[in-house]
């Protein structure tokens, strides 16, 4: 149940993202990547924005997330592999336990959208 | 129009975590965060090892992580170590302890008087994994009764810790679980992850988690050039 928290996170890093002359009135959609590892419940985090988002300065965007699957890389033979059940890490080339997670945590804004107009 | 951007949504809490950081590592504190499930044995643990620590002289102090209530703060009392009670309720009821939590906790210890800061965070798998708080430790504690698959449902707890206290072993002559397959689920997860396996009723494995301990402490003040708080 850290969605709402996090949900609080992107507004606050959209907010400062902004270029000082563009209101988050005028944003129309922002865009998430959100590892798999991060255990993140998607709907939740949907629905707990759209409750905060207004009385953050955001009223008219949305937020669409997308999920980075999870992918290492061996650190004995460099072998990258995904891991796409979260459920299992080690490399399936050489065995070896000593893997390195790539790709799939972390929760990042990658890209806002304003309404047309709006010089950026 | 698109603005192309990438940036960490949790930024913010992780630069309030690098000042906890820093200002831990001024004091010479060695910081352990203390994760886990509701009632795997945290506090009774936690209970154990301050009085194990002040038996060498080494001074603690705990930031207490709870979403309402004092009753594990209450339970620490009769230690005589300072507590920090930090509840989340009033703040929306954060299923996990914050680094801007941490911060202000930190203003109520006397930090150049400690040689650890336990922080006692929510009783939950999931998303305190998610937060660092500026801790050298992250050490996850599970408990026997809870079941040997926990390691796979729960994930990125067990990548993110250093250290696995699988606690309450004297139950298991009473549980159709083994701890071997406890640490074969561990080790699918993150194989780097050290088990120890230990009773926070018994004192079965203390001495090898005393010894973690200490080593991780001598480590941290050796990297940053650091002296125990009392020659500071």
């Amino acid at each position: 149940m850290h969605e709402l928290y996090v949900a609080q996170c992107i507004l606050d890093s959209a907010e400062k993202a902004l270029p000082d002359d563009v209101a988050g009135s005028s944003v129309r959609e922002i865009v998430v990547l959100v590892g798999r590892l991060d255990a993140i419940v998607n709907d939740s985090l949907t629905f707990l924005f759209d409750v905060i988002k207004a009385e953050r300065g955001f009223p008219s965007a949305a937020l669409r997330i997308d999920v980075e699957p999870v992918s290492c890389r061996c650190l004995r033979c460099t072998e990258q592999f995904a891991v796409p059940d979260v459920d299992c890490f080690f490399c399936p080339e050489c065995n070896s336990r000593d893997v390195k997670v790539l790709t799939g945590r972390g929760i990042r804004i990658m890209e806002m959208t304003v309404e047309d107009g709006v010089e950026v | 129009m698109r603005i192309p951007i990438v940036r960490d949504v949790l930024e913010e809490s992780n630069a309030r975590a690098q000042e906890n950081h820093a200002l831990l590592n001024k004091f010479g504190i060695c910081t352990v965060n203390l994760m886990s499930s509701p009632g795997s044995g945290k506090t009774t643990l936690l209970a154990r090892t301050i009085s194990e620590l002040n038996k060498s002289a080494l001074r603690c102090a705990v930031i207490e992580g709870d979403i309402t209530s004092t009753l594990d703060s209450e339970r620490l009392q009769p230690l005589g170590v300072p507590v920090v009670q930090v509840n989340t309720d009033p703040f929306g009821g954060d299923c996990h302890v914050g680094s801007h939590f941490v911060q202000g906790a930190l203003k109520y210890l006397e930090l150049d008087k400690l040689d650890y800061l336990f922080i006692e965070n929510i009783g939950n798998l999931v998303c305190p994994a998610e937060f660092y708080l500026g801790e050298h430790e992250r050490v996850v504690v599970l408990s026997l009764p809870e079941g040997e698959d926990k390691p796979l449902k729960y994930p990125l707890m067990f990548r993110e810790c250093n250290l696995c206290l699988l606690n309450k072993v004297d139950l298991a002559p009473h549980l159709e679980v083994s701890a071997e397959r406890f640490t074969e689920n561990i080790h699918k997860i993150n194989g780097a992850l050290r088990v120890i396996s230990i009773s926070g009723k018994t004192g079965e494995g203390f001495e090898e988690w005393m010894t973690w301990l200490q080593t991780r402490r001598a480590d941290h003040l050796s990297r940053h050039g650091l002296k125990a708080a009392e020659e500071a």
